[in-house]
């Protein structure tokens, strides 16, 4: 099933329902100004998505990594990545392929717009916006990352991966205020 | 948490304690990393979100990280500078499961938008929105120089009776001097989103005080009101809009069913005659009856009767179901042509009895009707219940085929567009390859049989070896010039 998404960036905003139409409204006239939908939009529900307004960089055109500006890039259960060309309306870009690669988990988009990271439960991507190929790949564990965010000053990626703790407790009396003993061995 | 038991152990109090392992416990946590993109370094912080990270996000300076976990109700602020420790700077408990995060921070000195990082005083402003209605915006002071964050930060929780759906901090406030709250302090502002993703309201609200200081509760609820939005009829407190105002939802690719229907009026309105008998009735204290009525009066009663009858039968362009109410208010009288209200119900309520009921009717007009006229959110749910009845009785394929076969005719341009169907629905394709396999030996068969039955018309009672036995009486056809 969907998850329901929002984001609001200044007097816009983005919202997606349940039946994956994406909504962009205008938050001071009430107005829905576009309705974006894609071909088989009901062959599969979005996971996450990530808008190159909402961040707080400064999405300039002609920036050094080619960014461009307004693009809504949207994870799907199939693993693929819709780029969304807001100004257009159109699919700029589908990233990854279909049932192959994994499920993204977040996205996020780099200050200058030129790339998108990717995150699933295998590692983190990136990928070009202007040609989408596979820029790098980070690692995150074996568990894979579930959130991303971007540092709108520094070029500095914030990924929150999932790890397993171990913890062994010496003394019981730690936990609940009692102590224990070994059992006792029995020979026969 | 998985507990794993190296051995069993036993507790008793007031022993000596001794040193060893005993329980291993393996819990799933989430951390955060830093990675600078251009150096490739990496830093890592204790954050050991238990359950994973639900919300993770940069503050507007970039010197501060907010994250929160999925299921805890607790927001975690970090310093991220090189300096600064790895643990948390700040650790809020919130009142309820965040899902989504903004932050901001400004220089306490500065004035609102400020964004100067060279000030050591800064405030932290971090909004928290709840997985269920509702949000929590809390003010931190930081002094870098203190090297410690207000251990009491100013917390104001959102109340919002409709669904919030996203807030961020707004640059360019359109409140004026004085905003709705009675803050002094226009310039902090949130904007927000509330209703449904369908048909939201988005809206404004200052929670600013002058000397920094912090509103005590935000309600957007009084702001969609001072907006004039449209209020559900519903009891105080209640978030559900009302059947009638209700906007059109569409339906995701996993969603069956929508909102209950409307309870429908189908009493069936009184005439005028009638109207005017009761009044006389009611008037003369004694009970009107056709004997006291003149022949005129009984004349205009049944003539009035009869156009009621014609005004509520009239055939419309399109076939209405059972029940609906017409243009002027008045409600059809019920027909039994079709059983789509029932069906309809069966399904939503999960009445197999009902169904079953339903699924009882062999009249091929009915059943045609009620699948003609069954919603298209219903058909493959229905289709379901008839290929799981099917498998489990295959004795009673004669009727359910009749279903099937009438579904089917009707909705083939939907059941087109239902993506991956044939996986929706693998007992129904599995059934029908199977027969469709069987059914063109089982075709020749019937043929033989036909053919065999053909010859041993004449005298079926005679026996095969009999050999021709009493011919059957000639037809006379009698030729008129």
């Amino acid at each position: 099933m969907s998850v329901n998404l929002g984001c609001l960036a200044g007097a816009r905003a983005l919202l997606c329902g349940s039946d994956n139409r994406v909504s962009l409204y205008d938050a001071d006239t009430q107005k829905r100004q576009r309705v974006f939908v894609e071909k088989n939009h009901l062959s599969h529900s979005y996971t996450c998505f990530a808008w190159s307004a909402a961040g707080g960089g400064t999405g300039k055109r002609g920036t050094g990594d080619g960014g461009v500006d307004d693009l809504l890039a949207v994870g799907c259960s199939d693993g693929t990545i819709i780029v969304w060309n807001l100004v257009t309306g159109t699919v700029d870009r589908v990233l990854g392929v279909s049932n192959e690669t994994p499920v993204s988990t977040d996205l996020a988009f780099s200050n200058g717009k030129g790339s998108l990271f990717v995150s699933s439960q295998s590692s983190v991507l990136q990928y070009s916006i202007k040609d989408g190929a596979l820029m790098q790949t980070l690692k995150a564990g074996k568990r894979g990352a579930l959130k991303l965010a971007m540092n709108p000053k520094a070029n500095v990626l914030a990924i929150a991966r999932s790890v397993a703790i171990h913890q062994f407790l010496r003394h019981l009396a730690c936990l609940c205020g009692c102590a224990c003993r070994p059992p006792r061995l029995h020979y026969t | 948490m998985d507990v794993l038991a190296d051995h069993p152990a036993s507790i008793t109090p007031n022993s000596r304690p001794t040193p060893f392992p005993l329980i291993q416990i393996k819990k799933r946590s989430t951390s955060i990393k830093l990675v600078e993109l251009s150096r490739g370094s990496k830093r890592k912080l204790d954050a050991q979100l238990a359950g994973g990270a639900a919300a993770l996000c940069f503050s507007q300076c970039g010197q501060f990280l907010a994250a929160a976990a999925a299921g805890v109700r607790e927001v975690l602020v970090f310093d991220i500078h090189a300096d600064a420790s790895s643990q948390p700077l700040f650790v809020h408990a919130v009142g309820g499961v965040p899902r989504e995060l903004a932050m901001r921070s400004r220089s306490a000195s500065a004035g609102p938008g400020g964004d100067d990082a060279t000030d050591d005083s800064r405030l932290i402003d971090v909004l928290a929105i709840y997985q269920d209605s509702g949000g929590c915006l809390a003010r931190i002071s930081y002094a870098a120089a203190a090297g410690n964050g207000d251990m009491q930060p100013r917390v104001a929780e959102i109340d919002c009776a409709a669904p919030l759906l996203c807030g961020s901090f707004s640059k360019n406030s359109r409140l004026g001097a004085a905003s709705p709250t009675g803050a002094a302090n226009p310039k902090d502002c949130i904007r927000f989103a509330v209703g449904s993703y369908t048909s939201p309201y988005f809206g404004e609200v200052s929670f600013g005080l002058s000397g920094d200081g912090l509103v005590a509760a935000l309600s957007l609820e009084n702001e969609r009101d001072a907006a004039g939005f449209e209020k559900s009829s519903g009891a105080a407190g209640s978030s559900a809009p009302s059947a009638g105002t209700a906007p059109a939802a569409i339906l995701g690719p996993n969603d069956l069913g929508g909102k209950k229907r409307p309870s429908v009026d189908l009493e069936v309105p009184d005439s005028a005659a009638n109207k005017k008998g009761k009044a006389a009735a009611s008037a003369g204290g004694a009970p009107a009856g056709d004997a006291e009525l003149t022949l005129e009066q009984r004349l205009a009663t049944l003539s009035s009767s009869m156009d009621d009858l014609e005004q509520r039968y009239t055939p419309s362009a399109q076939p209405r179901s059972s029940g609906q109410v017409t243009a002027q208010g008045q409600s059809q009288a019920p027909t039994a042509d079709s059983l789509v209200v029932l069906v309809d119900q069966a399904l939503q309520t999960g009445d197999d009895a009902l169904l079953e009921q339903c699924l009882g009717c062999d009249d091929e007009d009915v059943v045609d009707t009620t699948a003609r006229r069954l919603p298209a959110a219903r058909v493959v749910l229905l289709l379901r219940r008839l290929v799981s009845k099917f498998e489990k009785r295959p004795s009673r394929s004669q009727l359910l085929t009749r279903w099937l076969a009438s579904i089917l005719r009707h909705h083939t341009a939907f059941l087109f567009s239902v993506p991956d169907l044939s996986f929706q629905l693998p007992g129904l394709s599995q059934m029908l390859e199977s027969r469709l396999g069987t059914y063109v030996p089982l075709a020749g068969l019937g043929g033989r049989l036909d053919l065999l039955m053909a010859q041993l018309s004449p005298g079926v009672g005679a026996g095969a070896g009999a050999g021709r036995g009493v011919a059957a009486a000639p037809n006379v056809y009698v030729e008129e010039d």
